[in-house]
């Protein structure tokens, strides 16, 4: 028996020192998703907690096909999914109608200077609508069809909120590297 | 701007691919309630099981002991006029209940020299072969066909009656076997699995965070005592057992493989605060966090610092053990409230309990490994007892014994300043009784 088969066995039995060696080996990267879904930490830590409980409640029903870490992982993304759905008549959409689309092209932008820990700050800037699609789209690799149903939404919105989260996430990163650029120059 | 787009995209996906941030410590101390209480209802399902069980044995033990005695005390006696005590009455069982009236006083009758004794009769031990009697306390006169009876006869008294017989080479055959003998002494091997809790008062509150996160685990305790019989149904009783009392300290993961990290950065040594005592590391190849509490380990290598998992040492366990073995020296005293084929005691004693090992470490794969002591605990202790003994007896030497037993500990393991924390345990103790 696999090692991870050995702890979700152990999971499922109660064992308290497996519950917390699965918890232990997998927190780190899955906080950092929760990161990139909520804009606060508080909420993070919420959607964290709550994914955890939801993993271990349901250990009985992964069925060993395809990977644990994909597994795990999509229930926190559906975690946060929840909790947006459940908060989304409070998020306000910023009026972001006249937010520029910039004239630099990516393609031949430097973006080697950007640490994980930028990207992550840059994407939990943008307004809860446009992060929850843009993780969906570009992350998670949904299709607009499927966002379309996971945040009840029609198509054509989760195309416009891709595309204006993508305009914003390249004026800020734009500006971030500037910046840095900047400093690094003197 | 789609390809611009797509671009972004794979910006962030990349970058983000394995990116990793520590969660704060209490994410997981909220985690692990929830999911223990979802399993709690089966700890509690298995803990009545149990007790159920135990409660059942108990009423069918002690309903045997009332049938056992119920034939023994139903009537009748039968006496050798040559005895000179009534020990040597001899032993028969017959009943005809319908002409039995129960509870009624039986008297010996010996005959010396003419003289006739009338001596009251114990009819808790003694089985009895009846022959007809007729007889009158005064008189002394017995019925004419007392010795000629043949068979168990049904006896008809409405007062108090005397038995005789004469003697049978038959009934002979049967003394030997019944006779009664009163050992005094016996020796006894007994064992138990205990389980251990506390009582608390006082405020510490570090001390009260602590010991949320621990968990008393089975212990057991066992050894041999020696009894003696000071009258038919006191006893004291004495001797050794060997007692082991083991905690579980939830949350703090020990990792293996320290010791090559250690000297670079300051003092190996982890303090770890429980309610019995600061554990103190010795072991400089062990390295100890807390997955639940910034407080409880006190060390110069915090998660800030020093990141195991990072640094590659061997994962061994998410909790640590303390351990305790204790030598104790019991004084008991029993006093048996039923004398049957099954007897039931009341068990009440002192101990005084000697630390002889003290101990705390990690296991992984059944293999342990040292960390260290717990510091600061009291060398002797005392513990009062209290239990409910009951004694089958296979024959008059040998003994089956069940005891479940209450203990509270007098004075605390360990001096925690701000509070009182007296343990207690209970345990079943089961082994045999050899009597002579």
């Amino acid at each position: 028996m696999s090692e991870i088969k050995n702890i979700i066995s152990g999971c499922l039995k109660g064992d308290r020192r497996d519950q917390e060696l699965l918890y232990r080996r997998h927190a780190a990267r899955l906080y950092a998703v929760c990161l990139q879904y909520s804009g606060n930490d508080e909420e993070a830590r919420d959607i964290l907690q709550e994914g955890f409980i939801k993993i271990f409640e349901n250990l009985a029903n992964y069925k060993y096909e395809g990977s644990f870490e994909g597994w795990i992982r999509r229930i926190i993304v559906n975690t946060a999914l929840e909790k947006y759905r459940a908060r989304h008549n409070l998020y306000r959409v910023d009026d972001i109608d006249d937010i520029p689309e910039l004239d630099a092209d990516p393609d031949n932008e430097d973006y080697s200077g950007l640490q994980a820990v930028d990207l992550l700050e840059i994407i939990r800037e943008l307004p809860p609508k446009y992060r929850m699609v843009f993780n969906l789209f570009a992350i998670e690799g949904y299709s607009h069809k499927e966002i379309s149903k996971m945040v009840n939404i029609s198509e054509g919105t989760s195309k416009s909120n891709l595309s204006r989260a993508r305009a914003i996430l390249q004026r800020r990163v734009g500006s971030y590297t500037g910046h840095k650029k900047k400093l690094l120059n003197g | 701007m789609d390809d611009r787009g797509v671009n972004i995209d794979i910006v962030f996906r990349n970058g983000l691919k394995d990116y990793e941030v520590l969660p704060p410590q209490d994410v997981w101390s909220n985690i692990q309630p929830v999911i223990r209480k979802k399993q709690r209802p089966l700890v509690i399902l298995r803990a009545a099981a149990t007790f159920a069980v135990i409660v059942s044995l108990g009423i069918v033990a002690y309903k045997y002991s009332m049938e056992i005695s119920s034939n023994l005390e139903n009537p009748v006696i039968a006496l050798n006029p040559e005895s000179v005590a009534p020990s040597q009455i001899l032993a028969y069982v017959n009943r005809a209940d319908n002409e039995i009236s129960q509870n009624q006083q039986l008297y010996s009758r010996t005959s010396l020299q003419g003289n006739q004794v009338v001596t009251p009769v114990n009819t808790s031990n003694i089985i009895a072969t009846v022959r007809d009697f007729e007889s009158d306390p005064g008189s002394g006169k017995l019925a004419d066909n007392t010795a000629r009876s043949a068979g168990p006869l049904a006896l008809n008294y409405g007062k108090t009656g005397y038995i005789d017989i004469k003697e049978e080479n038959s009934l002979d055959a049967l003394d030997n076997t019944s006779r009664k003998q009163l050992n005094r002494w016996s020796i006894s091997a007994l064992l138990s699995p205990t389980y251990q809790s506390r009582f608390s008062s006082g405020e510490n509150e570090a001390v009260s965070q602590a010991m949320s996160s621990e968990q008393m685990v089975v212990s057991y305790s066992g050894g041999v005592t020696l009894a003696y019989k000071i009258s038919k149904r006191f006893s004291i009783q004495s001797g050794f057992y060997y007692s082991s009392i083991g905690k579980e300290l939830s949350g703090i993961s020990a990792y293996s493989g320290f010791e090559q990290f250690f000297y670079t950065k300051g003092n190996p040594t982890f303090e770890v605060l429980t309610s019995n005592g600061t554990v103190l590391t010795n072991n400089t190849d062990i390295f100890l966090t807390d997955g639940l509490s910034a407080d409880r380990i006190r060390t110069d290598y915090n998660i800030n610092i020093f990141d195991a998992e990072k640094a590659g040492l061997t994962y061994l366990d998410n909790s640590i053990r303390q351990s305790f073995n204790y030598l104790e020296l019991p004084v008991i005293l029993r006093y048996k409230i039923v004398d049957k084929a099954l007897d039931f005691n009341i068990i009440g004693g002192l101990s005084s309990n000697l630390l002889v090992n003290n101990s705390v470490y990690a296991s992984k794969g059944g293999s342990r490994k040292d960390i260290g002591t717990t510091d600061g605990m009291n060398l002797i202790t005392f513990s009062s007892s209290l239990g409910m003994g009951m004694e089958y007896n296979f024959s008059n030497n040998l003994s089956l014994n069940l005891e479940p037993t209450f203990r509270y500990y007098i004075n605390p393991f360990n001096d925690i300043p701000g509070m009182r924390i007296h343990p207690y345990s209970f345990g079943v103790f089961s082994g045999i009784s050899y009597k002579f």
